[in-house]
């Protein structure tokens, strides 16, 4: 449904993303790793049109059901944005707005897209958060960001992000900024919201072990370009490119000898 | 734990300022009715004469009763300057956020004008405005907007350019949300605390630049009760009769000092709501 073919990103003469293709099929959990500045934020932002004032895709197509994004009017755009694909953000505490309660915001980003009733809005909400198992849907609605822990924001955040029923949730860093064990309730969250809405999810992190969890394909990215896409197993079990093992061989494993794995990492 | 003692101090602060305010502006809103005589009734025999039952601020060179004109007076000073503020508060917050948020050449050009306004030392900038428009109440006002709204203006602009980078006015507009909606819904209201800490704190500086204009016969016009216009007529009787500049000057010392402490207040009161949010 979704297909990212060939673009090319430059931020003024920097080219950011190089020649980046890949595609995302219904019910479907991408997963695209790779370091700081690799370019994949950036992909995730020119899917949405809404790269920095600076940032131009050069190149390529974006195709939404088979119609180029790239050619859509602003207002054409914004009835895409939050309604067939929705984002949520590595920072959920920031990316709510700190004066509304979170049922608030629910209601709001549904508003953008239809007439909605404040009651309905909190009628679904609440539906939504019961579903996802989030605990006291009442008292979550009824909070601000700033009173709710970190990972509940996160995932009261996913909530809103699936309030117009999205074919396609886009995650940049999803609980990069969460601590280990709440990372694993987010993730839970969102596997939970494929399932409930059967939405695809394109996952961006540099955090190979939230995209082992999640990712039935995964896209290794370098310098902007995607050095290896195949199935996670494929990627993440047999890797071929040399930057995609030495990225697995960086990831600190449980009841490994320290010594020894510090000594592989200096010859690697 | 200490944010808490701080708020309740505040609150406390808070509660007593409002009982103070409330006590100077509610007789001044009813002046007319208090007042024990005539604010305009000129007795002669009666000038000059100090305070007693009849007239407990004692009489101006006209024989007027001093209570009954800085009672009378109250509209003009304290009531001109919230409006004054409100219309500054409006106007400005309008300019500053179409330049924030349009950016590009509108923002250069109106912060531009702006820059204009600011060049001029404010005060001369209201007086020559009142002299070229002539005395009068609302020419004062008039000239007291043009001298005020820039504040307004500026840091709307630049609270607006701050707010537009934060992270949920990005993801209203990843969500899809229009311009207008990003505005009134999102920017303005995260913006009006310090806009309203600033509007309180500027209430007492234009209630001063009124008096000031009127004090130098710019603004309201005699025989009109005013206390900048009271504290200008009682100049020449200063060793002789002094109450006829102490108690506008006292009134109006009162008001400022009044208005400025409780901005003080508000600002304290919504700084502590900021810490609190950035500990959360």
């Amino acid at each position: 449904m979704l297909e990212v073919k060939n673009i090319t990103v430059a931020y003024g003469s920097d080219t950011v993303v190089k020649d980046v293709s890949f595609a995302v099929k219904p019910g479907e959990v991408i997963g695209i790793v790779g370091e700081s500045g690799s370019g994949k934020s950036t992909v995730l932002k020119s899917i949405l049109g809404l790269l920095d004032s600076r940032g131009k895709v050069l190149g390529g197509e974006i195709l939404l059901n088979g119609e180029n994004l790239l050619g859509f009017t602003s207002g054409r755009m914004r009835q895409i944005r939050g309604k067939e694909i929705a984002m949520v953000f590595q920072h959920p505490e920031l990316s709510l707005d700190p004066v509304w309660p979170v049922g608030r915001s629910f209601y709001e980003s549904i508003r953008v897209h239809r007439e909605i009733t404040k009651k309905e809005a909190a009628v679904q909400g609440r539906k939504l958060l019961e579903a996802l198992e989030l605990g006291e849907p009442d008292k979550i609605l009824s909070s601000y960001p700033f009173e709710l822990s970190g990972g509940m924001c996160q995932r009261a955040a996913i909530a809103i992000a699936m309030a117009n029923r999205p074919g396609i949730l886009l995650a940049d860093e999803p609980t990069s900024a969460l601590d280990v064990t709440v990372q694993k309730q987010v993730i839970e969250t969102m596997m939970q919201m494929r399932k409930e809405f059967s939405a695809s999810i394109l996952i961006v992190s540099h955090n190979i072990g939230v995209i082992a969890k999640m990712a039935d394909f995964v896209g290794v990215m370098r310098r902007g370009q995607m050095v290896e896409w195949g199935t996670k197993e494929e990627v993440l079990y047999s890797p071929e490119h040399d930057y995609t093992k030495a990225l697995i061989r960086a990831v600190p494993k449980m009841g490994g000898e320290l010594p020894a794995a510090a000594e592989e990492v200096g010859h690697g | 734990m200490s944010g808490g003692k701080n708020m309740n101090r505040t609150k406390k602060r808070a509660v007593v300022l409002l009982v103070m305010l409330s006590m100077v502006l509610v007789p001044t809103m009813a002046g007319r009715f208090l007042a024990p005589n005539d604010p305009y009734q000129t007795n002669l025999s009666q000038a000059l004469k100090g305070p007693s039952a009849v007239y407990p601020f004692g009489t101006d060179n006209l024989g007027r009763c001093i209570l009954s004109r800085i009672l009378e007076g109250a509209a003009a000073s304290i009531f001109s300057a919230l409006a004054v503020v409100a219309v500054v508060f409006t106007i400005g917050t309008l300019i500053g956020l179409t330049a924030g948020y349009a950016g590009g050449w509108i923002d250069q050009v109106l912060m531009k004008v702006t820059m204009v306004f600011q060049a001029f030392p404010s005060f001369i900038l209201a007086v020559a405005v009142a002299g070229m428009l002539g005395p009068g109440l609302r020419n004062a006002m008039i000239s007291l907007a043009v001298m005020y709204w820039t504040t307004y203006a500026r840091l709307a602009r630049s609270l607006v350019i701050q707010l537009k980078e934060e992270a949920y006015i990005k993801a209203a507009k990843m969500c899809g949300a229009k311009g207008r909606h990003i505005i009134f819904r999102h920017i303005l209201p995260n913006m009006i605390s310090p806009m309203m800490i600033t509007a309180a704190l500027d209430i007492s500086n234009v209630t001063l630049s009124m008096a000031g204009l009127s004090f130098l016969g710019l603004g309201v016009q005699a025989p009109l009760a005013e206390w900048g216009l009271m504290i200008s007529d009682g100049r020449p009787y200063l060793q002789t009769a002094p109450w006829c500049i102490f108690f506008p000057s006292l009134a109006l010392f009162a008001v400022v000092v009044l208005f400025n402490l409780t901005g003080d207040c508000l600002r304290d009161a919504i700084d502590a709501r900021g810490e609190g949010r950035a500990d959360a």
